[in-house]
C-alpha cells in the first residue's frame, strides 16, 4: 500500500526531530556520538588499540549492517592481537573461521592465519583447535599458505583421537615442511606407522620429527622415546637403550626412560644394570613418582639370580608401598566419580602443596600433573588469568563498552571447559592406574606362589632372556662402556646423591648353581 | 749490625711446616669421597660407575698463577707464574713452571732501619723455573646447600730447578756512611744468583667445567745458597752453604686443552 505523499513528508520529518532529539541526547549523555566503526577505524591507524578496540566492539555489537560486523570482528581481533590480549583475540578469529571461506566471509584466510600465529605463542588448546576445524571439510586451496601446517595439523589429530588413522595419516602428509607443526605430524605419522607394524617407516618418520623438533623438546623427547620402543619391539636392545639414554635428566620423561631401559636390560640378561636403574627409580628423591612394575621387574629379576629371599623383599616392599595407595586412590575414584571436573583442581592443589588428603595417592597425582592432560589446561588457565588480570586492570577504558565483561566472560567459560575436559581426562587416568595396580598386584600373587610351589624353574624359563644377546658392558646412565674411558667409580653407601641418580650399577652374583639355594631356605 | 737472617731463616723454617701441615690437613679433609679403581669396590653391592666428569689422561694442562712468598718477614714477593702440565694418566702428569716477579720492603724493614738504624739482609727471590712431577691421588666432589655440586681433585708434587736470588746488597753500610777510621769497601754492585733448588708441594683443582679448573698450591722450594754470596765484602766473607725454603702459596687457573 502507498503511503501519501504528506504523511511520507510527516513522517521523515518525524525522523529528522527524533534525530536530532536523538543527536541532542549524545551530546548531553556520555554516549559515543560517531558511526563507531569508522572512529575505530580512525583510532586503530593512530595505533590506539585500547581506543579502536572498544570502538569496534561498539560496533560488532550494534552494527548498522551485516557487513559492519563482520569488518567490526577482525578489527577487534586484530586490535586485540595488538595489545598482547591474545586468547581474547582468538575469540573472534575463531568465530570468523567457523563460517568457513564463503563469499561473505572475507576475513577467513586472514583469520586462520592468525590463529595459527596465536597458536604458536599462546597454546589455544588441542580441544579448541580440534573443535574449531572438525570436520576438514575446507577445499585445501581456501586454506593459506601460512596456516596450513597448523590447519592440517589440527584435523589429523582429531583423526587421529579418533583413531582413524589413515585419514589422520593424510593430513599430516600435507603439513608442510616448513611449517611450525612439521616436527609433531611426522611424530604422528611414526606412531601410525609403528601401529601397522612399519617399525623402519616409523623410526625415519621419528628421526624426521627430532630432526625438525627446533626449539621443541616435547617433540624430541617422544621421538626418542619412540624410537628406543621401536628398537626395543625389534629386540634391537642395545639400540633401544642408546635412544633411552638421550632423555635428559631434567626431563619428566628421564624416570619413564630409566624405566624402560630396565626392562631392555632385563631382556639383555643385564641383571645388574636392571637393579640399578630400579635403584634409581626407588631412591627418596623419587617416592612420589609411580613406578609399581619397577618392584615387579626387581623381583623377576632376582628370581632369575635365583635370590630368593630378595624375591621376598621386593614383593613385600611392592605391597608395603601400594597397599596404601591402592586404598587411597579407591577411595578418591569414588569421591570423584560424580564431580570429575573437579579432578583438575585436585591435582591443581597437589601440584600447589595445598593438598592434605589422599596422602598414599600423591603418586598418582604426581604422575596425573606430568600428563599433557594437566600441563595443557594449566598453561590455558596461566594464559586465561593474566588476561583477565590485564582487563581488571583496565579500569573504565573498556568498561563502559561492556568489552571487558564480554572478554572476561568468554576468558572464564574458556578455563571453564578447560577444567572439565582435564578433570575428565585425569579421572580415566586416575582409574587407569588403579586397574593397573590391580593388575599388578595380582601378578605379585602369581611370582610368590609359584616361587613357593616350586614351580621356579619354569618361571624363569617363561621369563627366557636373550642371554647372549649382546656382549657389551654397560656402566651407569645406560652406557655402553668404551675401550679406554675413564670412569669414576663411588661406593653407594646408604647415601643418596642427586648426580648419582641412573648411574647405579648392582654387583650381584647368579646363585642359581649353589647348592641348598631354594625358595625359603635362607629366609631371615 | 746486626743481621737477622739465620735467625730468620730458623723461624721461617718453623713457620713453613706448620703452614705446610696445616694444608695438607685442610687438603685431606676436603675431599668428601674418592672415586678409585674397579677393585676398590668389588665389595660394595651398588656402584656408581659412570664416565669421569673431568678426565685429564693424555690432555695438555696450561695454567696462569700468581705466587706469593708466605714466609718472609720483611719483604713482600710476588711472582706471576705460568705452569704447563702433561697429564700422562689420571694419577701422575709431569710439570714445568716458570715464575718472575718483584719483592717490596715491608714497613718493619724500614723502621728498622730508620728508628733502629739495624740493617736487615735478605734474600730476595727474582724467579725460580722449575720441573717435575705431580701425582693426584684424590678425586672428590663437594655438595653445597643450593644442591650443586662441584668436583676436585688433590695432588701432591715435586721436583727439582733453580731459584734466581737478587741481591741488592742494601744492608751493607756504604763508606760515607761510617765514622772517620773506619773502612768499609765499597758495597757489590747489585746481582742476580741461581741456586739449584728442591721442592715439594700439594695443590687442588676446582673442576669448574670440562676445560677450566680454579687451582691452588702450596709449594716448600728448598735451595742452598753460598752466604758469601750476600757478604758485603765477598773477598773477606767466610765461605758457607746454608739452606733456604721458600714457601710459596699459588692462587689461579689451569685450561685444559
Amino acid at each position: 500500500m502507498r503511503r501519501p505523499a504528506r504523511t511520507r513528508g510527516l513522517f521523515s520529518s518525524v525522523l529528522q526531530n527524533l534525530g536530532l532529539v536523538s543527536l541532542g541526547l549524545v551530546i548531553i549523555l556520555p554516549q559515543p556520538a560517531m558511526a563507531s566503526y569508522q572512529a575505530a577505524q580512525q583510532l586503530m591507524a593512530r595505533r590506539d588499540y585500547v581506543g579502536a578496540a572498544s570502538e569496534y566492539f561498539q560496533s560488532y555489537s550494534s552494527p548498522k549492517s551485516p557487513q559492519e560486523k563482520i569488518y567490526s570482528e577482525w578489527g577487534l581481533g586484530k586490535s586485540l592481537q595488538a595489545l598482547g590480549f591474545h586468547y581474547s583475540a582468538s575469540k573472534f578469529f575463531s568465530n570468523i573461521v567457523r563460517r568457513g571461506p564463503t563469499g561473505m566471509n572475507p576475513y577467513f584466510r586472514r583469520a586462520l592465519e592468525e590463529l595459527g600465529a596465536i597458536n604458536g605463542t599462546v597454546a589455544l588448546g588441542q580441544s579448541h583447535i580440534v573443535q574449531l576445524v572438525r570436520g576438514g571439510g575446507v577445499a585445501p586451496e581456501n586454506i593459506p599458505g601460512r596456516a596450513r601446517g597448523f590447519y592440517f595439523y589440527y584435523i589429523g589429530a582429531e583423526a587421529f583421537i579418533q583413531q582413524k588413522f589413515e585419514r589422520a595419516g593424510d593430513f599430516f602428509k600435507k603439513v608442510p615442511s616448513g611449517s611450525a607443526y612439521y616436527a609433531k605430524a611426522q611424530f604422528h605419522l611414526g606412531v601410525i606407522a609403528n601401529r601397522a607394524g612399519a617399525h623402519s617407516r616409523a623410526i625415519s618418520y621419528f628421526e624426521a620429527a627430532r630432526s625438525a623438533s627446533g626449539a621443541d623438546a616435547w617433540v624430541r623427547e617422544q621421538a626418542n622415546l619412540n624410537i628406543a620402543r621401536v628398537h626395543y619391539e625389534t629386540k634391537s636392545f642395545t639400540q633401544s637403550l642408546q635412544f633411552y639414554a638421550q632423555i635428559p635428566r631434567e626431563s619428566d620423561n628421564w624416570l619413564q626412560a630409566i624405566f624402560e631401559a630396565s626392562w631392555a636390560f632385563f631382556l639383555m640378561a643385564k641383571h645388574n644394570n636392571v637393579l640399578g636403574n630400579i635403584h634409581t627409580l626407588h631412591s627418596p628423591f623419587f617416592e612420589n613418582r609411580f613406578f609399581p612394575e619397577s618392584y615387579i621387574l626387581q623381583s623377576i629379576t632376582y628370581l632369575r639370580l635365583c635370590r630368593y629371599d630378595e624375591v621376598q623383599n621386593s614383593l613385600e616392599k611392592f605391597r608395603d608401598r601400594y597397599k596404601p595407595v591402592f586404598k587411597d586412590l579407591s577411595a578418591l575414584l569414588r569421591e570423584y566419580s560424580s564431580r570429575k571436573n573437579d579432578m583438575f583442581k585436585l591435582v591443581y592443589d597437589y601440584r600447589n602443596g595445598s593438598l592434605n588428603n589422599y596422602r598414599s595417592a600423591w603418586a598418582i597425582l604426581d604422575q596425573l600433573s606430568r600428563s599433557d592432560a594437566y600441563k595443557e589446561p594449566s598453561r590455558a588457565f596461566r594464559y586465561a588469568d593474566s588476561e583477565i588480570g590485564r582487563l581488571n586492570g583496565m579500569g573504565g577504558k573498556w568498561g563502559s563498552s561492556g568489552l571487558a565483561e564480554d572478554l572476561k566472560d568468554f576468558l572464564n567459560k574458556k578455563k571453564q571447559v578447560s577444567r572439565s575436559d582435564s578433570g575428565e581426562k585425569l579421572y580415566d587416568q586416575a582409574a587407569a592406574a588403579f586397574e593397573y595396580l590391580r593388575t599388578l598386584s595380582n601378578q605379585t600373587k602369581l611370582i610368590q606362589a609359584d616361587m613357593f610351589e616350586g614351580r621356579v624353574d619354569s618361571i624363569r624359563r617363561s621369563l627366557n632372556v636373550t642371554q647372549a644377546n649382546d656382549r657389551k658392558v654397560f656402566i651407569g646412565g645406560l652406557q655402553p662402556l668404551q675401550l679406554d674411558q675413564q670412569l669414576e667409580y663411588w661406593p653407594f653407601m646408604g647415601e643418596y646423591w642427586e648426580d648419582e641418580l641412573g648411574y647405579y650399577v648392582y654387583n650381584l652374583d647368579d646363585k642359581c648353581g649353589m647348592p641348598n639355594n631354594k625358595p625359603g631356605n635362607n629366609k631371615k | 749490625m746486626v743481621s737477622w737472617f739465620r735467625k730468620n731463616s730458623a723461624a721461617q723454617s718453623v713457620t713453613a711446616t706448620i703452614v705446610a701441615a696445616f694444608l695438607v690437613c685442610c687438603a685431606l679433609s676436603s675431599a668428601i669421597f674418592a672415586a678409585g679403581t674397579p677393585e676398590q669396590f668389588e665389595k660394595y653391592e651398588i656402584r656408581v660407575i659412570r664416565p669421569k666428569y673431568f678426565a685429564k689422561t693424555s690432555r695438555l694442562e696450561t695454567g696462569a698463577q700468581l705466587s706469593v712468598v708466605m714466609n718472609q718477614s720483611f719483604i713482600y714477593t710476588y711472582l706471576a707464574t705460568g705452569l704447563l702440565d702433561y697429564h700422562f694418566s689420571e694419577q701422575w702428569a709431569g710439570e714445568g713452571a716458570f715464575a718472575l716477579g718483584f719483592s717490596i720492603d715491608k714497613d718493619d724493614k724500614r723502621s728498622l732501619k730508620s728508628n733502629f738504624k739495624i740493617q736487615t739482609q735478605i734474600l730476595r727471590t727474582q724467579y725460580f723455573m722449575e720441573g717435575g712431577a705431580l701425582y693426584t691421588p684424590v678425586y672428590g666432589k663437594y655438595q653445597l646447600d643450593s644442591g650443586e655440586l662441584i668436583y676436585l681433585d688433590m695432588f701432591f708434587s715435586a721436583g727439582v730447578g733453580m731459584t734466581g736470588i737478587n741481591y741488592l746488597y742494601d744492608h751493607c753500610p756504604k763508606p760515607s756512611e761510617v765514622g772517620q777510621g773506619n773502612f768499609v769497601p765499597n758495597p757489590p754492585s747489585p746481582t742476580t744468583k741461581a741456586y739449584p733448588t728442591f721442592y715439594t708441594g700439594l695443590g687442588q683443582r676446582i673442576f669448574m667445567d670440562k676445560k677450566l679448573s680454579l687451582r691452588w698450591d702450596v709449594r716448600a722450594h728448598i735451595f742452598g745458597y753460598n752466604v758469601a754470596d750476600a757478604a758485603c765484602d765477598p773477598e773477606t766473607a767466610a765461605k758457607a752453604t746454608n739452606s733456604q725454603t721458600n714457601i710459596t702459596l699459588q692462587l689461579g687457573a689451569g685450561y685444559f686443552l
